[in-house]
């Protein structure tokens, strides 16, 4: 891995330092804000943890990493998106340090699929829930969103309401962070390939 | 809540602390003699009936001030429970009801003056009477108690429950110094029988609160039983014409961490400072997280477009002269927040400035990926970068990921040539459609 990075464009060993920059003067004010809560949990809200510059950072780097490394076991022709979202979901999971239910079911996911292929049971499932619901009157309105909400964030089926709002809130949180380094990543790299190719077009 | 509610260290030692030395005298004295006792013996009822008949003195003889319990009453929480043990104790000795632990100040002074009245009898006897009730009361009062509570911890988090225990170290070390002051003999009688209390009433076997041990130790002991303790419970007080059943405040405690917790939402999800209601903010919430998941999918087809790039140094046909363009554009379009139209509108002219700097270019997409619409890509692309560096440097981070959102789903929606004239925000169904096409 080292000798792969050392053979990567220089651009890229620029990138995270891009990145600070762009990022530093967004998080000051959030984090300042955040932390003179003074309700002694401030370290531990989602959005003081993942709006934090150094998290963006860790972050940052390891999905470069995980981006670099996954490009070298060549992909499959038509998921290289499954693939990289993956790939960036499990970074984000691991940046979460496990201390949230949705990071550990991503990263459980990932495990139980290097060992056993999925079995596709709950299709089953689905098609007599679907029926049901169809006969039975609706949930309450609530309820139902509850249930919606419980699927969107990994690993949340099972969770009571008040557990599955604060993994909502830390998802959501870990979430935007994961989009805004994104965008960045892919910007960076179009702006770095854009300048490496017009440089080698001129000089050519 | 028994182990807070038998905590009497609170109660009994600060009102032991703002009576006259008279009384104080007199504890010593019987205090000695029982103390003698006890190392003989060495049972807890022995305790409890000299406990209650310095409680009983207490009260009578020193004509509590209510000044002082309804300031230990109005301190934090933790001590209540203590003076809800003694109050609990009073109450049987004068035979009353138990129901105390929510009850205000108010309740207390009742106590006073039933307490008053019994204290003429003879010590003995009403210690005999309070000893054989408090044990079948107190059993019944923690069952009850504990299944009330024991509901709302086991909604609790750590952090709660931490700072529950750091609160009662923080409450019995200053008691604990408070004692030291005082009469210490008396005082390590009463934080002995409280420390018995503790250990009796929690599952927690510490034979180290033995009586044996000095008032030093029964200091750090009484930390360390608290420290120990199993996680406790959240107490709540029942607010004025509010029921004091144990399951409604069980219910209200729930239903105020979840209001907590969907105000928190409510920051975090733009655009849901006007909407109150479970049903509406849930809708929020879900519309946003799909919202992220669907960027996220995006940019992840983008970086995995891109990423030849870093291994492969691709040649970018990306036109220089887009970027000054896109710089021209965007801060009109940063300054919109909130936009449907407004920004759908001022990303055509950005986007017709664009086609005509960059119409031959492939973009970031590798020759690999067959792009059909080769002015689709770098026309929404450029566009979101900048904007969204441009917008993490202007806009705080609440607008900015609102703007973002409303930049993808219209990015979206320009991406197809043929859409100009649809709304920007048909979601999942443009990204759909540009994620086939690209």
């Amino acid at each position: 891995m080292a000798s792969n990075q050392s053979n990567c464009d220089v651009s890229s060993q620029q990138e995270p330092n891009q990145l600070r920059k762009k990022r530093r003067k967004s998080t000051q004010t959030t984090e300042s804000h955040l932390q003179n809560d003074g309700t002694g949990e401030a370290k531990n809200q989602p959005t003081v943890r993942w709006r934090t510059n150094t998290a963006r950072r860790i972050y940052s780097s390891k999905l470069l990493e995980a981006l670099r490394r996954s490009r070298r076991t060549t992909s499959p022709r038509g998921e290289k998106t499954r693939e990289v979202r993956e790939t960036a979901d499990r970074v984000l999971a691991v940046a979460a340090r496990g201390k949230t239910r949705w990071s550990r079911a991503i990263l459980a996911k990932r495990a139980r699929l290097l060992r056993v292929k999925k079995v596709k049971k709950p299709k089953v499932g689905c098609d007599r829930m679907l029926q049901e619901s169809e006969k039975r009157k609706k949930l309450p309105a609530v309820e139902r969103k509850v249930k919606v909400l419980s699927r969107l964030v990994p690993g949340c089926r099972k969770v009571s309401f008040l557990n599955l709002l604060e993994e909502a809130s830390d998802y959501i949180a870990a979430l935007e962070m994961q989009v805004k380094v994104m965008t960045t990543l892919s910007e960076i790299l179009a702006v770095a390939g854009g300048g490496a190719g017009v440089g080698g077009g001129s000089s050519s | 809540m028994i182990n807070r509610a038998l905590l009497p260290a609170g109660g009994g030692e600060n009102m032991l602390h703002c009576t006259d030395m008279t009384v104080l005298e007199r504890q010593r004295a019987r205090i000695k003699w029982q103390q003698e006792q006890q190392q003989q013996q060495f049972q807890l009822q022995q305790q409890e009936i000299s406990y209650f008949t310095e409680l009983a003195d207490v009260f009578h003889q020193a004509g509590f001030h209510e000044g002082g319990l309804s300031e230990v009453v109005t301190r934090s929480v933790k001590p209540d429970p203590g003076l809800v043990d003694n109050g609990w104790n009073n109450d049987h000795v004068v035979g009353y009801g138990v129901g105390l632990p929510y009850n205000n100040g108010l309740g207390f002074e009742l106590n006073y003056g039933a307490i008053s009245r019994t204290s003429s009898c003879p010590p003995e006897a009403v210690a005999a009477v309070a000893a054989a009730t408090v044990k079948g009361s107190e059993s019944v009062v923690s069952d009850k108690i504990s299944s009330g509570a024991g509901r709302e911890s086991s909604k609790k988090r750590k952090v709660d429950k931490i700072q529950n225990n750091s609160k009662v170290v923080a409450e019995e070390d200053t008691r604990d110094k408070r004692i030291k002051g005082c009469a210490e003999q008396g005082e390590s009688k009463i934080t002995e029988k409280n420390n018995n209390k503790n250990s009796r009433n929690n599952n927690t076997n510490k034979n180290n609160n033995s009586n044996k041990e000095n008032s030093d130790e029964t200091s750090k002991d009484n930390s360390k039983v608290s420290e120990v303790q199993k996680p406790d419970y959240i107490h709540v007080r029942a607010r004025r014409g509010q029921a004091t059943d144990s399951h409604s405040l069980a219910e209200r405690v729930r239903r105020e961490k979840i209001s907590e917790r969907m105000k928190y939402l409510q920051d975090l999800v733009p655009g849901c400072d006007k909407i109150t209601g479970k049903a509406g903010m849930l809708d929020e919430i879900i519309n946003y997280v799909q919202s992220l998941q669907r960027q996220v999918e995006f940019l992840s087809m983008k970086l995995a477009a891109a990423n030849p790039r870093l291994d492969f140094n691709v040649d970018n046909l990306f036109a220089k002269e887009a970027f000054p363009a896109c710089s021209i554009n965007f801060p009109t379009i940063g300054m919109s927040s909130d936009m449907t139209n407004p920004a759908y509108l001022q990303f055509n002219p950005a986007q017709q400035q664009l086609l005509a700097c960059c119409g031959l270019d492939m973009g970031i997409d590798p020759p690999d990926m067959a792009l059909k619409r080769t002015t689709s890509a770098p026309v929404s692309i450029p566009e979101t970068f900048l904007d969204s560096s441009c917008f993490t440097q202007t806009h705080p981070p609440p607008t900015w990921d609102a703007d973002l959102q409303n930049l993808y789903n219209v990015a979206f929606d320009q991406g197809r040539q043929t859409s100009f004239q649809t709304q920007p925000f048909t979601g999942s169904i443009e990204a759909s459609n540009l994620k086939m096409e690209m």
